[in-house]
């Protein structure tokens, strides 16, 4: 294990691409272990896309092309817009807000970041908003949208964990919501501090905000059907994936009339590579979670941390210190795929909820791919809006600080991420 | 010769986005059409081993076709302020690393499916091979686009180790049939752009990736 440890950070630092870096430490296990074949490598490859569950995660992302392409964006960012846009940093909290709106219908944050990084970036820079704080805000509140359901880090968690998805999109609701309301705060004290005004003079009537929840209701209603769908077993979460599908595909043709045939064939080509990208990183990282549960590393981890406390609570606040640190080399993916298999045992055995831990880690996971010095969401938002790491990193700190002192939180109050799913599934 | 290769190249890039796309399109309905006949005590029971079963080669030719619009990122760290030479070297030392992979992969992939022809699906009874011939079908094309961005980055000498830092799919200024690459720039909100953007290394004017890149400068 210490062999294939070894060989995957040297492979990551001289910038081997994550999913053959994993790949090929994983495959030196069955290279030098005599006890297993080495096709057997090929089989663990192709085993690890056999699974329905997992069928969710090509269907939500062709979901979330499909729909940014129906014009539901536009009109959530208008809905978001008429909500904050008159306070102070008004632009900033429509980025959030449209962080948790767009939550309900995508599961992915790079998605949303970028998406932003396109159509509020260059608005919040024109209005005098200062380019760090402007990446700082479009790639923090990213988090919201793989915080709140559909969520594709849940969906992976639930997948190697065996934990109910359904549970897991139903706990992830409270969270990103208090992270919205967390990351508003920061943003409206530095505004106040340096003067950047909302874009609206006063605050719209009731009228105009209703018209323009109007508007967007088919995202808005979308969630809520999700949830309700899965909870009440009318579809499984894959299903879900599928039906999301064909309701993006609904609304853009004849709600929204916005999407055209000839729209269809790019859609489905974007959402391949996406597909591709994450199932290079699945299929590739199932040798070496063959290899961690061979070398009963799960067992030898959960000995070893019991060894240091015995105390649910600081044993929690280890691992999450862990994964901090982690997830600060490691992109989010690879880190749900290849902790999941060893931290559930672990927490199961000191009476951590799996469900309470699966919130917990992809949200940090997630922020690990925000800071530096990897961090997909950071490099993709400062690139989009050409502001220097260095910037971003300082005004990001306040966001930051906001997000660890949720999760703290969350981490102390179990309740507050476990109460709505106990609710819809019982306890 | 050059030009019927970089013409082969080609053909072969489209025919395989249309079969990826075709398959994401039929994964839909093989999952939609049962869970709603399900509703109507109409169970169709075999759409999911096939659902399954087109995962893998969706996984695989997706793959490939992230690799070919550099959305397979790494960690660039280290290697980015190195100069050219040495960041060369480092490049081509992980390509070649990750072709004899692929073709360890291919090699065993082969083997597997062999050894898998007498197993069956459950449902459906279909052979397993169907699917695990995916693993080396997949290595085969992976190892393709990995050669050609070997040649790209022996040509062109800067970077290009980093797929992050590669070029747009090189297939979408010329292609008559599709016009839109899985990565046409004028793009609707979406990752890979962005992705490409994350570990935006210089890219050098022989950085393209890709089947195609057999097109020397003739």
């Amino acid at each position: 294990m210490i062999l294939i440890t070894a060989i995957f950070l040297v492979l990551l630092l001289i910038g081997m691409p994550l999913g053959f870096a994993i790949g090929i430490a994983g495959f030196t296990f069955f290279l030098t272990d005599p006890n297993f074949p080495v096709s057997i490598s090929s089989q663990r490859i192709i085993s690890s896309t056999q699974s329905f569950p997992l069928l969710a995660v090509p269907l939500f992302v062709l979901a979330g092309h499909l729909m940014n392409a129906t014009g539901i964006t536009r009109r959530l960012l208008a809905f978001a817009s008429s909500l904050t846009g008159w306070m102070a940093g008004g632009l900033a909290h429509t980025s959030i807000v449209l962080s948790a709106l767009m939550g309900g219908i995508s599961g992915s944050s790079v998605a949303d970041a970028s998406m932003e990084a396109r159509i509020l970036g260059p608005t919040m820079r024109r209005h005098g908003y200062a380019g760090g704080f402007t990446a700082a805000v479009i790639a923090l509140s990213s988090l919201i949208t793989s915080t709140i359901p559909p969520s594709i880090g849940l969906i992976l968690y639930g997948f190697i964990g065996q934990v109910s998805v359904g549970r897991l999109f139903v706990a992830g609701v409270v969270p990103g919501i208090l992270m919205t309301a967390m990351l508003m705060g920061p943003a409206y004290l530095i505004s106040r501090r340096r003067g950047y005004r909302g874009e609206l003079a006063d605050p719209p009537g009731w009228r105009e905000v209703l018209h323009a929840m109007n508007e967007a209701k088919y995202a808005l209603i979308f969630p809520v059907w999700l949830i309700v769908g899965i909870r009440f077993g009318l579809f499984t979460p894959s299903e879900a994936g599928a039906f999301a599908v064909v309701y993006a595909l609904l609304v853009g043709f004849f709600a929204h009339r916005e999407l055209d045939v000839s729209d269809l064939p790019g859609l489905l080509g974007r959402a391949v590579t996406d597909i591709g990208m994450i199932m290079l990183i699945l299929m590739l990282s199932a040798m070496l979670g063959f290899a961690i549960i061979v070398e009963q590393v799960p067992q030898n981890m959960a000995a070893f941390i019991a060894g240091l406390s015995e105390n649910p609570v600081m044993v929690l606040f280890l691992l999450l210190g862990f994964l901090v640190v982690a997830g600060m080399f490691v992109e989010s993916t690879v880190m749900v795929l290849l902790l999941t298999p060893i931290l559930v045992p672990i927490v199961r055995q000191l009476g951590i909820d799996d469900v309470h831990f699966g919130v917990l880690m992809v949200i940090l996971v997630g922020l690990g791919s925000m800071t530096p010095p990897v961090g997909v969401i950071m490099y993709t938002v400062c690139g989009l809006l050409k502001v220097r790491t260095d910037e971003y990193v300082r005004e990001s700190l306040p966001f930051i600080l906001a997000i660890l002192v949720l999760l703290t939180i969350l981490a102390l109050v179990p309740d507050i991420v476990l109460f709505l799913p106990r609710l819809a599934y019982g306890s | 010769m050059r030009r019927a290769v970089a013409a082969a190249g080609r053909h072969l890039t489209r025919v395989e986005e249309l079969i990826s796309r075709v398959l994401l399109a039929l994964l839909v309905l093989l999952v939609f059409v049962p869970a709603v006949s399900r509703t109507f005590n109409r169970p169709i029971i075999w759409s999911i081993e096939i659902a399954q079963l087109l995962f893998a080669w969706l996984a695989f030719l997706g793959a490939n076709q992230a690799m070919r619009a550099g959305a397979h990122i790494g960690v660039d760290v280290l290697t980015r302020n190195l100069p050219p030479r040495i960041r060369q070297a480092v490049a081509l030392f992980n390509l070649g690393l990750i072709a004899a992979f692929l073709a360890a992969l291919l090699w065993y992939g082969v083997e597997l499916t062999f050894v898998s022809v007498d197993r069956r699906f459950m449902t459906t009874n279909l052979s397993f091979a169907f699917a695990t011939v995916a693993a080396p079908l997949g290595a085969a094309l992976l190892l393709l686009t990995t050669v050609g961005r070997i040649r790209a980055v022996l040509r062109g000498g800067a970077d290009g180790g980093e797929e992050g830092g590669s070029e747009p799919d090189e297939g979408h200024g010329d292609n008559p049939g599709g016009g839109d690459g899985p990565r046409s720039e004028v793009s609707t909100p979406d990752r890979d752009a962005g992705a490409s953007d994350a570990a935006a290394g210089p890219a050098g004017p022989g950085d393209r990736g890709g089947v195609a890149t057999t097109d020397g400068p003739t």
